[in-house]
């Protein structure tokens, strides 16, 4: 997806809060391309949110230039530039005195559309968030439990199409089910309308599972940038490695997609006789699948039935990082 | 009763004296609060000085306030006017910083983020969520106007406090009676009115 043309560029970004004895962001390079979903994951005080606003320009950086759609962003107006970018904030920040169809209207009503217009962009997000539009569109925010808040919030970010969305946390503070369930959603509709997304977490979880490629940050500084099988494989540095706790790479298979260690060959995969595996199944799954195949190449098959195809032995162990592979060499 | 029943007419117009006082005095007050306690949310820095001294003044006894008053612009209804004015100051314009500032930053964030100007924050964010507070800064300083109006008939502006000026001086104890009942019925019908609209934008905040 990279080799689409780049969405947003950070060249050497930083900044120092006035007052502050080091940067809360250092010197941060990295390339989003179209279409795109990059998760930033470090730990609370990273830097994180900080970087993210300094794209929308809620923050200003101290130093360094960033692009959006190749244009420097200090070169349009900051509230042209964020009408162009979906923003869910860490804390939701629905309007509380508005309705949820007038919260997902802020930015089609201030981009002057018409009602009828208006109106049905909001039932098809709320359609699209799995919230029926005739039983939601008209309650507060008040009304709703935290799991609709932050799906209306994301609606909220999607209503006038952006092809850029920031997403700060969107899922901090639900329950596992809840989360798992919006990040589900999530992909489902990146898979579908190829929205360029940078995606705040701390959770390395949902980092593995919901990214194209990971940027690592800590105190202010990107430590890696890879997809999730690249930062489990190879860790650049102590952290990272500490950070995804190879240890624990039994849990990180379990979430990280297959498609992601998939090679695409549907000759191969076609001609597999291993029992197939769905492209959403996990690569655990894909293990288990491999051991049951004798170790032959597993089938992977997208939502229609295709096999698109196949994981081998090797991805999955690349993926379980360095102590698997010294422990176990087949 | 039976002076009631014989003074009913005078009796109105003095309640209508006091009405008006209070109403435009109301309405003046809040020309000048609103916007000042804008510029003080704003300027957040100014905030503390400025209430600081406008609470200074809300101590200064209202009959010492029409005394000092009464050489510059005399006696009547100017004077009157003026003193409950920059009495009801203070409780306005900290009411209004207070709602203004009051407004959770993360929905302001969400609206900066989302592309509002500066303009669209405050009118379609900032300001109702603000209103609940600012409107019960509002009702206090009504209720309080209302009672000290009462004073205004000791420098000839006139309005319900004559029956209690009257009534003391001439140990007529119904005149008293009608005029203390009279203010307070005004000020209990006008907080009521202004806690009636309160709720109504309470409420659509918080849904019902
Ligand atoms: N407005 C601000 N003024 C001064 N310092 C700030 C400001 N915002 C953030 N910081 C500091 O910058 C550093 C990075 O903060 P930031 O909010 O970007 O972290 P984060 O990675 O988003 O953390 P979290 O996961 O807790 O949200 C922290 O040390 C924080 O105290
Ligand atoms: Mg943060």
């Amino acid at each position: 997806m990279t080799h689409l043309e780049p969405a947003i560029v950070l060249d050497r970004v930083s900044k120092t809060f006035p007052g502050a004895a080091r940067p809360a962001v250092s010197e941060c390079s990295l390339t989003v391309g179209a279409g795109e979903l990059v998760v930033l994951l470090g730990s609370s005080g990273s830097g994180k949110t900080t970087l993210l606003k300094m794209i929308n320009r809620l923050y200003e950086p101290t130093s360094g230039t960033i692009y959006v759609n190749g244009q420097d962003v200090r070169a349009v107006s900051a509230v042209e530039l964020r009408r162009r970018i979906g923003y869910v904030i860490q804390q939701v920040g629905l309007f509380p005195h508005q309705t949820v169809a007038q919260n997902i209207a802020t930015v089609p009503r201030i981009l002057g559309w018409d009602r009828k217009r208006i109106e049905e962009r909001c039932d098809f997000l709320l359609e699209l968030m799995q919230l029926p539009p005739e039983q939601f569109r008209d309650r507060r925010p008040r009304q709703l439990s935290g799991g609709q808040q932050q799906r209306v919030g994301i609606a909220r970010a999607l209503a006038a199409d952006p092809p850029i969305l920031l997403m700060d946390e969107p899922f901090g503070a639900l329950d596992a089910i809840t989360r798992e369930t919006l990040q589900d959603e999530l992909l489902r509709i990146q898979a579908q309308f190829q929205k360029t997304i940078l995606f705040v977490t701390h959770d390395v979880d949902e980092a593995l599972k919901l990214a194209d490629r990971i940027a690592v940050m800590k105190d202010g500084r990107i430590e890696q940038v890879g997809t999730a099988i690249e930062l489990l494989h190879r860790p650049a540095t102590p952290f990272v490695r500490q950070l995804l706790g190879a240890d624990d790479w039994l849990q990180r298979l379990s979430v990280v997609p297959v498609r992601r260690a998939m090679n695409a060959e549907p000759e191969v995969a076609a001609a597999s006789s291993a029992q197939p595996l769905p492209a959403e199944a996990s690569l655990r799954d894909a293990l288990e699948a491999l051991l049951r195949s004798d170790l032959k190449p597993v089938p992977i098959v997208d939502r229609r039935g295709r096999r698109v195809g196949v994981v081998r032995w090797e991805d999955v162990r690349a993926a379980a990082g360095d102590p698997f592979g010294q422990v176990v060499s087949p | 009763m039976t002076y009631l029943a014989e003074n009913w007419d005078f009796v109105l117009e003095l309640a209508w004296q006091h009405i008006s006082l209070a109403a435009s005095v109301l309405f003046i007050a809040l020309a000048l609060a609103l916007p000042l306690g804008v510029l003080l949310a704003r300027f957040g820095r100014l905030a503390t000085p400025v209430l600081g001294l406008l609470s200074v003044v809300y101590t200064i006894p209202s009959m010492a306030l029409f005394a000092l008053l009464i050489p510059v612009t005399g006696l009547g209804f100017k004077t009157a006017a003026t003193a409950l004015v920059v009495y009801s100051q203070f409780i306005l314009v900290r009411n209004t910083v207070a709602g203004l500032q009051g407004v959770d930053p993360a929905v302001l964030e969400a609206a900066v983020g989302m592309g509002m100007s500066g303009w669209q924050v405050f009118r379609e964010v900032r300001l109702p969520l603000a209103m609940p507070v600012i409107l019960a800064g509002v009702r206090v300083a009504a209720v309080s106007i209302i009672g000290l109006a009462s004073l205004a008939a000791w420098i000839n502006a006139g309005g319900l406090g004559v029956l209690l000026f009257q009534g003391l001086y001439q140990d007529h104890a119904t005149k008293i009676w009608t005029g203390t009942i009279l203010i307070a019925f005004i000020a209990i019908a006008a907080s009521r009115l202004l806690q009636r609209l309160e709720r109504r934008i309470r409420s659509g905040l918080d849904g019902p």
